[in-house]
């Protein structure tokens, strides 16, 4: 018998080709020609990966050579102004104060009514070989200029913060859905020994407004959802409560694991009594692995300063160390590493980068907490070799208006043009692509979308996004959903 | 059809196939030839589903609450964010030691205990559950707060219907959790675990056998 389960798709093609062969009319002998040839290209070419049931986490085989192995994405939440930080609009500066062309009084987005046009808060400079213009409110990434590779012409499906995250988190605006780690997970299984192959890195302040859902396996087998940890706050339950002794413990294990190998003699062989036996022994090993990816002390001074984790400001010294854990979980091979920069439970725009009232205040706070601890990610990888074949994705939810809301010194959601940049494995360097209009209010060239982000990302993993679903509720379910096209122009 | 299209007929007659009642055992021969097993030669072992394996533990423990119907418990401690933060009560008590079915299912959080045993997510509906393991559910089984809580009053239980003998102790404990007595070593093994390190240890480990999370 075959080994290799077929798919949903599959499955109907067979049951259609036993009826079709019953079949005496010319048309069945045509169809059933073509069908014959379709089922061999799905052969070929299965949609689903072959998951073995008694090792579900074993490394896979991409579709074809990956340029990454491995993925590192910083989010940050609460949608971090393009106009602040990477999309240089001088018209925009020349407007200030002037009504935004063609719309009507106190036109209406998320919150409400708007006021007029505001020049972007902070000073652009040409920076490095390529002379891209970047603000100073960013100067360390700033710095990294000729190595990034920006999409200016991004657009979201939502405006709304929790639907937003989730979209460029999972590709759906709705709760439920696998996380972009969780279907790396799904596709190519782990390379990291004792480590969990997707690791999620809450900010030192909370959880993003989508919260687990970033790293959730939706309905993927729970194999496959990611394992948030920081370098302040570990695994749930990692350790035995207070008051079991060390000896207790192991004494424990070792009762536990005879009683279990004394009841799959009764069932031989059994696939899933030997990987629940097996998976004891895993979370042996990530008592002992986990807390040692996440113990520092070994990290030089130098190292340390670098990343600014010697800050007197707990916020930046713990977000630093977060991004120095994500170095560390990236050496080990997880597979993708989630960064996130911003927390919700604090309010609107507090602990994160939901600028609506005063966004400069607010991003002069935000900006350099994230700003020297992500630059110095970048370049630990890149002088430690890893950056060859790691891709670093920056993303946030959407973008924010080019006017300031009516009363207020902050923009509002605009989910109509924002950036997004990537560096590393397989993208070009200093290199620009889309665009907004000349006040950064929407994508006009190039658009580009969430879909097409996904399957980009997924492409330098070495995975044809429309080549990886799961079957679900009667559907075969994407990453991409039914949309997505690689964005060619960004690969190396 | 031919039974006048009766759901009951249609059931009699799949609980009384052979295929339907044969021993779930498995045999040397039909491993070799069909290991998955595609041909429904055997049911191979399930592990149970969350809400069981909740359910069980409170059951051995004594506590399960099986009063029906009313508002649901939560497992999340209350806060006064500005967005809610699902962070796990810190202690569990009789309010919570209702069946998992009335735990109030909140959008984008889990159990942090049994969430991980392939929980639906609930932002999706979800015809068929997942099933798989991983070592997160180990590290939950082994040193939750609700686990640990629940092998303290097993003890407490199998002192108060075995009294202080730990032969009697392990032997109600079997009776217990898996419906049968222990082998000779079992007792012997789990009677030096019970002297050197308590009744609770005992409990933690029974707690996350095999034999106690599948069906056979």
């Amino acid at each position: 018998m075959n080994s290799t389960p077929l798919s949903s798709a599959g499955r109907a093609l067979l049951s259609r080709h036993s009826f079709l062969q019953n079949a005496t009319t010319g048309l069945g002998g045509i169809a059933l020609a073509g069908l014959l040839q379709r089922q061999e290209l799905l052969a070929s070419t299965p949609i689903r990966p072959w998951i073995r049931p008694e090792n579900p986490l074993a490394a896979r085989a991409p579709h074809f050579a990956p340029k990454a192995k491995r993925v590192q994405i910083m989010f940050c939440s609460g949608a971090c102004s393009q106009l602040e930080s990477w999309n240089w609009k001088p018209e925009l500066a020349r407007m200030d104060g002037k009504p935004l062309p063609g719309a009507k009084d106190s036109f209406l987005t998320f919150q409400g009514e708007n006021g007029n046009l505001v020049r972007p808060l902070y000073e652009f400079k040409p920076r490095g070989q390529s002379g891209k213009m970047i603000s100073e409110m960013l100067p360390h990434l700033a710095g990294l200029a000729d190595d990034l590779c920006f999409i200016h012409s991004m657009t979201a499906k939502s405006n709304t913060h929790g639907p937003a995250e989730n979209q460029m988190s999972t590709g759906f605006t709705l709760d439920g859905f696998p996380s972009i780690g969780s279907w790396s997970s799904y596709a190519l299984g782990s390379e990291a020994d004792d480590l969990p192959a997707f690791v999620a890195i809450p900010d030192p302040r909370g959880v993003p407004q989508a919260g687990v859902n970033h790293w959730s396996n939706g309905f993927l087998p729970a194999v496959f959802q990611g394992t948030a940890f920081n370098a302040r706050k570990p695994i749930y339950n990692l350790a035995a409560p207070a008051g079991i002794s060390h000896a207790s413990n192991v004494a424990a294990r070792d009762v536990l694991k005879r009683l279990n190998e004394a009841n799959l003699e009764k069932f031989p062989g059994d696939f899933e009594l030997s990987a629940r036996i097996a998976s004891y022994e895993l979370a042996a090993k990530m008592q002992l692995s986990v807390p040692e990816v996440s113990d520092l002390s070994s990290e030089s001074a130098a190292t340390l300063k670098a990343y600014g984790a010697d800050d007197p400001d707990p916020v930046k010294s713990g977000f630093a160390k977060n991004c120095i854990l994500a170095r560390r979980l990236l050496e080990r091979n997880v597979r993708c590493v989630q960064l996130f920069n911003g927390a919700y439970a604090m309010g609107e725009g507090i602990g994160n980068w939901d600028g609506h009232r005063k966004l400069k205040e607010q991003y002069d706070i935000h900006a350099p907490i994230f700003d020297q601890p992500a630059a110095a990610l970048i370049r630990d990888l890149r002088q430690r070799g890893l950056l060859d074949d790691t891709l670093v994705v920056w993303m946030t939810e959407f973008g924010r208006m080019p006017t300031f809301q009516k009363g207020a010194c902050g923009r509002d959601h605009n989910p109509n043009g924002f950036t997004t940049w990537m560096t590393g494995a397989g993208v070009k360097k200093g290199f620009s692509y889309g665009a907004t209009d000349e006040l950064g209010h929407k994508a006009v060239e190039n658009v580009t979308n969430i879909y097409d982000l996904h399957a980009t990302i997924l492409d330098l993993m070495g995975l044809d996004h429309e080549r990886l679903s799961y079957y679900h509720n009667g559907i075969e379910r994407r990453l991409t959903d039914v949309h997505g096209h690689v964005v060619k122009a960004v690969l190396a | 059809m031919r039974g006048g299209w009766s759901i009951k007929h249609m059931q009699k007659l799949i609980v009384m196939s052979k295929t339907w009642r044969q021993n779930s055992a498995p045999r040397a021969d039909a491993l070799a030839k069909d290991a998955q097993p595609k041909l429904l030669w055997h049911y191979p072992p399930h592990r149970l589903e969350a809400e069981i394996v909740r359910d069980q533990m409170l059951a051995m423990s004594g506590k399960l609450d099986l009063s029906m119907g009313g508002p649901g418990f939560s497992v999340f401690a209350p806060n006064t964010n500005y967005v809610r933060v699902d962070d796990p009560k810190p202690d569990f008590g009789p309010a919570e030691w209702r069946r998992m079915i009335y735990m109030t299912k909140v959008r984008m959080a889990q159990d942090s205990t049994f969430g991980a045993f392939d929980c639906p997510d609930a932002g999706q509906s979800q015809p068929k559950r997942s099933r798989s393991t991983t070592p997160l559910q180990a590290l939950n089984l082994c040193n939750s707060t609700f686990v640990n809580q629940q092998a303290q009053l097993l003890a407490e239980r199998l002192q108060k219907e075995a009294g202080a003998d730990a032969a009697r102790q392990v032997q109600r404990a079997f009776q217990l959790a898996f419906n049968r007595a222990p082998s000779t070593i079992e007792s012997q093994t789990c009677q030096q675990l019970v002297h050197d390190h308590g009744l609770a240890a005992l409990g933690r480990v029974i707690f996350n056998t095999n034999e106690l999370l599948f069906v056979p």
